[in-house]
């Protein structure tokens, strides 16, 4: 079996994250989808889904995730990629008909739910590999050398010119006393 | 993979997994984590004998499912109801598909939990109908517990809990919480957790959120002052008790 799960989240080569300001049309659909499985509370279900997908915005920038949505009841998300602690990517089967994904980014808050869930968005893994680059230990445990030459030769200088000084003044009060 | 169904139901699985292939879009191979240079992808499944423990359960289960409907159908027949008696056949058919489904079920879960260990982070995939997959890099990991319940020491296998900073947890069984990482049912929890444990360890941070803090490491503590510097203090000390004398 050819790995469908990748060709249908796998949104190529050019992907970039910073392209991405709003859900995809398809997460309408998913939300209609979701509102007609409560039956008869439809209009109920669907209002609010609907001002959601019609209001949600998303920026990535350089070094975190906007996420703002609402009409009536506003809410701004924004974390940094440094703080995220880990990434759920999760798909239930209609998503994965639809090829899409909610993409949820946990911080080290007291919630039990996630931060922020990412929905709406067709190139979910590239995304999700797209933080994964970022967040905090993805770049590896290369803690460098500490260099001591740049920085510290100021205080080795001075240590040197003191050491000098009290050198002469030895020199000194043994020729004083002589 | 040596855990494959008996031969005769192997087509009837290869079938079903077809289906869910195509139908379902179930991924069937290792979830992909993005490597770097010189690092080294570890993928793997539970153990063996996480599948028998797993049919172990499912037939205790069913046990106890028949031997009550068993008994209705006894009473039933017994007291000459017909009418009941042509209910129970329908019962019992659809007991024998559960029973079936639940038996496949096992395998399903057994084929689309993958655990993918990089150097820097790990992968866990689990789930058939609602797919989850967790993206947790060791840095942030907090604490690494394992579990093991009487029957799954029977099977020699146990449960490896990864856990990040954060609240509402994981719960005891199903570590469902968002902060946490579930892998379940490997015959060598204890390497796994050593593993885990040695690669956390050498991050050298809290695991909350902060930068490598290297400028601020540098100048606090003794990393600060070299072979030379001290040297050079040494001079000045007997210098200046030169000096006193």
């Amino acid at each position: 079996m050819p790995n469908t799960d990748n060709q249908a989240l796998d949104g190529g080569a050019s992907f970039r994250a910073e392209d991405l300001t709003r859900p995809a049309r398809t997460l309408l659909l998913y939300y209609l989808l979701c509102s007609l499985l409560s039956g008869p509370f439809f209009p109920i279900a669907f209002v609010p889904l609907f001002c959601k997908y019609a209001t949600l915005r998303y920026r990535f920038d350089d070094s975190g995730i906007a996420m703002q949505w609402g009409v009536l009841f506003r809410r701004e998300i924004y974390l940094t990629y440094r703080r995220i602690q880990d990434i759920h990517l999760t798909r239930n089967i209609i998503q994965r008909w639809m090829g899409l994904a909610t993409l949820a980014v946990q911080t080290a808050s007291g919630s039990a739910t996630p931060e922020m869930s990412i929905e709406g968005i067709l190139q979910a893994k590239d995304l999700r590999d797209h933080l994964y680059g970022k967040m905090r230990g993805s770049l590896g445990h290369s803690q460098p050398e500490p260099d001591n030459t740049s920085n510290d030769d100021l205080a080795l200088e001075l240590l040197t010119d003191i050491r000098d000084n009290l050198h002469q003044l030895v020199q000194a009060g043994g020729r004083h006393e002589q | 993979m040596s855990n494959k169904p008996q031969p005769s139901l192997t087509w009837v699985y290869e079938g079903v997994w077809g289906l869910l292939g195509k139908l379902m879009c179930v991924p069937r191979d290792a979830p992909h984590l993005p490597v770097m240079d010189h690092e080294e992808i570890d993928s793997r499944k539970p153990a063996a004998g996480f599948l028998r423990y797993l049919k172990f359960e499912w037939a205790i289960a069913m046990a106890f499912l028949f031997l009550l409907a068993g008994g209705a159908t006894i009473a039933i027949v017994a007291n000459k109801n017909v009418g009941f008696s042509i209910l129970a056949i329908p019962v019992w058919l659809s007991f024998f598909g559960l029973a079936l489904v639940g038996y496949l079920a096992i395998y399903l879960r057994y084929d689309t939990t993958w655990y993918v260990f990089s150097d820097r982070s790990m992968r866990l995939r689990r789930g058939v109908w609602l797919i989850r997959e967790s993206t947790i890099t060791y840095e942030n990991i907090q604490n690494v517990k394992v579990s093991q319940g009487p029957l799954q020491r029977f099977f020699g296998i146990a449960n490896v809990v990864v856990e990040t900073a954060g609240g509402g947890g994981a719960t005891q069984e199903g570590a469902q919480g968002m902060h946490a990482g579930l892998i379940e049912g490997v015959s060598d929890a204890a390497e796994i957790r050593d593993s885990i444990m040695a690669k956390t360890r050498v991050a050298h941070t809290s695991g909350l959120g902060d930068e490598h803090d290297e400028a601020s490491n540098q100048n606090s503590g003794k990393t600060a002052w070299t072979e030379a510097h001290l040297g050079v203090l040494s001079e000045i000390r007997e210098l200046s008790a030169q000096l006193g004398r």
